[in-house]
């Protein structure tokens, strides 16, 4: 079954830094939000490969949105 | 009735145990002599029977069972958290014991919580524990007034407590022995001496297995509490109850695990394994009194007070949308290696820990931008509050670094009551009686700009450092339209105007008007910081004793 990461705050998307098919480890900064004017990296709370990627650049998000989902490796 | 068929009559023996050894004066036998019938050597012997069987606890199958879980038993994480040999048990022998119809004792369970005192780093401390090898720990398994004691003994000795816990708290069973009788005394009194205890002396924890019910409570009625990844499960009822309460069975390893409860701020800290928790506890001792009529330990200082760190002229990004590592900062200014991290997935826009300086323990508070942006959220405001009210009962002053957007906004921020969380944040800063020094790294913004100094001691500010309620671009223009359009030339108005906003923004137009003590090389904070806590001890030093507004947990 798919995991899923999770925004871990609100603001908009300003970077999307992995792609369908990567494998991220706990830890890798896998996206940038811009949250109270601070450009705010986002770490992976999980391991596995990416299965389906949710949240665009220039989207707004909340906490708890989906980020991308992953499979076990 | 000669005491060896007394013993062997006992349900000990019965159960398997083997015979405990027989004490005997020497040139004296314990039948016939006349010895014997004048001494009280009988008794000397019971008493090392029942204390033999004690040590066992809850009998060799149930401590296997336990180890085999990989868990440690009570008196294996007693001797563990302590200095080796340190260990001085009260109420050893204290259990139920059955007697048959001769008063032979037929029976013998020994209460399953311990209690003693011990020595951490030699350091005497209040240690105690529920025993999961006799009736799982519960609190009706004969311990509870060992539990209850150890309050009233660390607040009266004023020594530290510490409680190695895991148990399943109140069971059913205490229902049906309490219906008719008085055991409990008038309802309530058994928690109070909880009260005064956080206001007087350390209290740290452990959460070493499942924690429910008042197990689960004495975990978290502490200054400091610590569970294990993956091992340790904390609820105020435990998956039974909950089914039988809201109709949904949720595992145990769901309802309360360390991503739940270290995120959540009922738990300060996590450890890999049991061994990592006593390390925990021994650590955060290390930098508090052993009660509040003392100031902290010194230790010896093994840093140089003027060592200044060339990374701290770059760490804060000139592009001002960039975040740093807080971490950074605070390790460059603080004793080398002496930074203890509190509550690190709690209110993640704040950090919070205890350091030393100069050997000196401080506290160390400072804006977080890769949480949140580093704002004021509800989370880091109930972060905040709970550790300057740690530091204010223990005389630790505060050292603070403030790169503060100010509250959190938004809607989410709205419905977790960002205000009132942040005012109560603020109230509680500006309470605190021990000395802080501010170093403004980056932003001071809005009220929540506040909520990091008292006025209490110098406030330095780095190049880095800005100030104001709005942007400049943008704001000038919202404020000022009507002035610009009216001017002659209002090109020339608006970048006059925004040139006045951009000399209050930076640091140097605050520190013309003395708005702080000095504007610094950030390579100076940390002899400046040695500086500040040398100085503050004498005032430390009128400090002692309790507050009038005693910590909450």
């Amino acid at each position: 079954m798919a995991s899923i990461v999770e925004t871990p705050w609100p603001g908009v998307v300003q970077e999307i830094n992995v792609e369908v098919g990567d494998d991220v480890a706990v830890g890798d900064e896998v996206a940038v939000i811009e949250s109270m004017k601070m450009l705010t990296p986002v770490e992976s709370t999980l391991a596995g490969r990416v299965v389906e990627i949710f949240a665009a650049v220039g989207d707004y998000v909340e906490t708890g949105d989906r980020l991308f989902s992953l499979d076990d490796i | 009735m000669d005491f060896t068929s007394r013993v062997q009559a006992g349900r000990v023996y019965q159960q398997g145990y083997a015979e405990p050894a027989t004490l005997r004066a020497p040139g004296m036998s314990t039948e016939t002599s006349e010895g014997t019938r004048m001494s009280w050597l009988p008794e000397v012997e019971e008493i090392n029977q029942r204390r033999a069987i004690a040590q066992q606890m809850g009998g060799a199958e149930a401590v296997e069972r336990k180890r085999a879980q990989g868990s440690l038993t009570i008196r294996e994480r007693i001797n563990a958290l302590l200095d080796e040999g340190t260990f001085r048990e009260l109420g050893p022998i204290a259990g139920s014991v059955e007697y048959d119809d001769d008063y032979r004792r037929s029976g013998y369970t020994p209460a399953n919580s311990l209690l003693g005192t011990g020595r951490v780093q030699g350091r005497e401390v209040v240690v105690r524990g529920e025993d999961m090898t006799i009736r799982g720990g519960s609190s009706d398994g004969g311990g509870r007034s060992k539990a209850y004691y150890s309050e009233h003994l660390a607040r009266s000795l004023r020594l530290p407590l510490v409680g190695l816990h895991e148990g399943a708290g109140g069971s059913i069973t205490s229902n049906r022995k309490r219906a008719g009788g008085n055991e409990r005394g008038m309802t309530g009194h058994l928690l109070s001496p909880y009260a005064d205890l956080l206001a007087t002396v350390p209290v740290a924890t452990a959460a070493l297995g499942s924690c429910a019910g008042i197990v689960g409570a004495r975990v978290v009625y502490s200054h400091f509490s610590v569970m294990i990844k993956e091992r340790s499960f904390l609820f105020a009822g435990g998956p039974p109850v909950v089914e039988r309460a809201l109709g949904k069975f949720i595992p145990k390893e769901e309802l309360g695990n360390w991503r739940i409860h270290a995120f959540n701020g009922t738990v300060d800290n996590v450890a890999d394994d049991e061994m990592g928790c006593f390390e925990q506890i021994r650590s955060f001792l290390s930098y508090l009194p052993s009660n509040v009529w003392e100031l902290p330990p010194r230790l010896e200082p093994t840093d140089d007070p003027d060592r200044r760190d060339e990374i701290l002229l770059e760490v804060v990004p000139r592009e001002r949308r960039r975040a740093f590592n807080p971490q950074k900062i605070i390790r460059s200014i603080v004793d080398l290696d002496s930074f203890f991290e509190i509550s690190p997935y709690f209110g993640r826009a704040l950090t919070t820990g205890l350091a030393r300086v100069d050997g000196y323990a401080v506290g160390v508070v400072s804006n977080n931008p890769n949480g949140n942006g580093g704002a004021m959220d509800s989370q880091a405001s109930e972060k905040l509050v709970r550790f300057v009210d740690l530091c204010d009962t223990f005389h630790l002053p505060i050292v603070s670094f403030e790169d503060e957007p100010g509250f959190m906004v938004g809607l989410e921020a709205e419905r977790a009551a960002t205000l009132r969380k942040g005012v109560r944040a603020l109230a509680a800063v500006h309470q605190t009686t021990v000395p802080w020094i501010k170093f403004i790294v980056r932003r001071a913004y809005g009220v929540a700009a506040g909520a990091h100094h008292t006025g209490s001691g110098p406030v330095y500010a780095w190049p880095s450092g800005e100030w104001g309620s709005l942007p400049i671009e943008g704001g000038v223009w919202a404020a000022h339209r009507r002035e610009i359009e009216a001017a002659a030339d209002p090109e020339l108005r608006r970048l006059e105007l925004e040139r006045e906003y951009e000399k209050i923004r930076t640091p140097f137009g605050r520190a013309e008007g003395f708005g702080l003590h000095d504007l610094i090389d950030p390579r100076e904070s940390r002899p400046l910081t040695v500086e500040f806590v040398r100085r503050s001890q004498h005032v430390l030093k009128t400090l002692i004793g309790p507050k009038a507004r005693p910590m909450r947990p």
